[in-house]
């Protein structure tokens, strides 16, 4: 091992000691990279960024929740979002229409409130 | 490169182990932290948009580092190549002279200035709010506090000469919606407060290019309102002669109109008015879950107070909850619109679990309020509460 390893084996050993010391210790993050990429070349600066995926459980509407929700944003903002009745999914469902002019017809809306309810709904 | 990688994750593999009796995070609260262009270990809310928010630890330092600085966007077609030779900004409407300006010119033929302001978003915070509502659900690190350079709006709109009859001025970025029915992003101030020697045109952050996911390469600075108003990659500026009533101001970014900006969910407020300057706020950065708390032994309470730029008057700790309380050390101010942070030396007596909580009063003398709450989410003020575990 060189002194390199050897230092990264203490961090590690040192995190296990550190890390389980509390009870209120928050869960390990794990650093994420999904290849990014970012560039400087004379007077043009660039950058990509790619998607980060996130699965969803299969139920009825899943497949039009994907592709009409997946229009303007990804499905990482119903992801992060908390249990909600079933009144605050319309609402949320009904302001992408009116506001955001999503070209979601009735029929599937209901469809799309349906599945939100059913993986992001809190029972009222 | 490769072998230290998986040395590393193999390491936190050993740790979960280690730890698996420790319950898992429900996936909402779930932190999963990401390096995108340009910044460092973030946690990700979004991905497209980018919605990027700021490690609790990185508020220790009174200067939030680009790399840390927390991300918004609200549309999803980001501008993602920039030749700064070719971009213009450019000021247009009910002017005497409309004017196309490379960054050469903004750095070379107008008065220079700089600030240290802080920048938060109108939902910082969400997340804390209960009921909950819908939207990121960010805890205390959307927000940031920079050095802004740049030029001052009010020289831009003297050169292009601003006619008698002008309102409002709108700001737009360069971002747009997937789709056509999504409104463009743009924001307005009136005629006055664009001009009041106060808002100005950054193209610099803490001394460096603002990073493309914070604006590049220009950023409209509002110092003292939330930052749904400093627009990101902003290119055009127009001055309007009447009012402007676009979505983003007529629509979104609406709040109760009462002072303590709160409402009921069963009794939702019929009058709202759009957000503009920060609501006071305190919050903690230290004791953080990892810290060992010791009774008879002194701990570092530290945090952050901020408001409009109007003043701070004092900040004060409870360790029981809010039943009595007790003064805290004001650091010196760092500069008008900046965030200013407090410190309390705070020796508990005995092991238990203590609910430490933080409120702030400003310098018109209003206390920050137990309770508040919005449909939106928006504009935190009520107090926060810490639990603590000493040993």
């Amino acid at each position: 091992m060189t002194r390199k390893h050897i230092i990264i084996a203490a961090i590690v050993a040192g995190s296990l000691i550190a890390g389980c010391r509390h009870e209120a210790a928050a869960p390990v993050p794990v650093v994420k990279d999904a290849g990014h990429t970012f560039s400087v070349r004379g007077s043009v600066r660039e950058m990509t960024i790619m998607p980060e995926t996130v699965e969803f459980p299969e139920h009825a509407g899943k497949q039009e929740f994907t592709a009409y929700c997946g229009i303007c944003h990804s499905l990482r903002y119903i992801s992060m979002q908390p249990a909600f009745p079933r009144k605050t999914w319309e609402a949320e469902v009904e302001k992408m229409v009116v506001k955001y002019g999503a070209p979601i017809d009735s029929v599937n809306g209901r469809k799309i409130v349906d599945y939100l309810v059913a993986v992001k709904g809190n029972g009222s | 490169m490769k072998y230290i990688f998986y040395l590393l994750i193999s390491g936190l593999g050993l740790h979960l182990a280690a730890c698996k009796d420790v319950a898992p995070a429900p996936a909402a609260s779930a932190a999963e932290l990401v390096r995108y262009p340009e910044k460092k270990e973030m946690i990700l809310l979004t991905d497209r948009p980018p919605q990027l928010e700021t490690p609790l630890h990185i508020f220790r330092q009174d200067i939030t580092p680009n790399e840390y600085f927390f991300v918004r966007w609200h549309l999803s077609q980001l501008v993602t190549r920039i030749d700064i030779d070719t971009f213009r900004l450019y000021v247009n409407g009910a002017v005497a002279k409309p004017l196309a300006l490379s960054m050469e010119d903004l750095r070379t033929k107008f008065p220079q200035d700089s600030m240290i302001a802080l920048a938060i978003c109108s939902g910082n915070s969400r997340g804390t709010f209960n009921p909950k509502v819908p939207g990121s659900q960010w805890a205390n690190g959307a927000m940031g506090n920079a050095k802004w350079k740049g030029v001052k709006m009010k020289y831009l709109l003297e050169a292009a000469g601003v006619q008698k009859n002008a309102v409002d001025v709108t700001y737009q970025g360069m971002d747009k919606g997937a789709l056509p029915g999504v409104p463009a992003f743009i924001k307005s101030l009136d005629v006055a407060h664009s001009m009041d020697g106060e808002v100005m045109i950054a193209y610099e952050m803490n001394g460096q290019p603002i990073p493309m996911l914070n604006g590049y390469p220009l950023k409209l600075v509002v110092p003292g309102w939330y930052a749904t108003y400093w627009v990101g990659a902003l290119y055009s500026i127009n001055v309007l002669p009447e009012k402007f009533h676009g979505f983003w101001m007529d629509k979104a970014y609406k709040v109760a109109d009462n002072k303590a900006m709160s409402e009921t969910p069963t009794m939702l407020s019929t009058a709202t008015v759009p957000l503009t300057k920060i609501n006071l706020y305190s919050i903690f950065v230290l004791p953080d879950a990892t810290d060992q708390v010791t009774a008879g032994n002194a701990c570092n309470v530290e945090g952050l107070v901020f408001n409009d730029g109007s003043g701070i008057g004092k900040v004060e700790l409870s360790a029981d909850g809010g039943k009595t309380w007790q003064a805290a050390t004001l650091n010196p101010v760092i500069d008008k619109y900046s965030w200013r942070r407090w410190k309390y030396a705070w020796t508990p007596g005995k092991s238990g679990s203590y609910d430490l909580c933080v409120r702030a009063t400003d310098a018109a003398g209003n206390v920050q309020p137990e309770k508040q709450w919005n449909r939106s989410g928006y504009a935190r003020s009520f107090i926060e509460h810490l639990q603590v575990n000493v040993n």
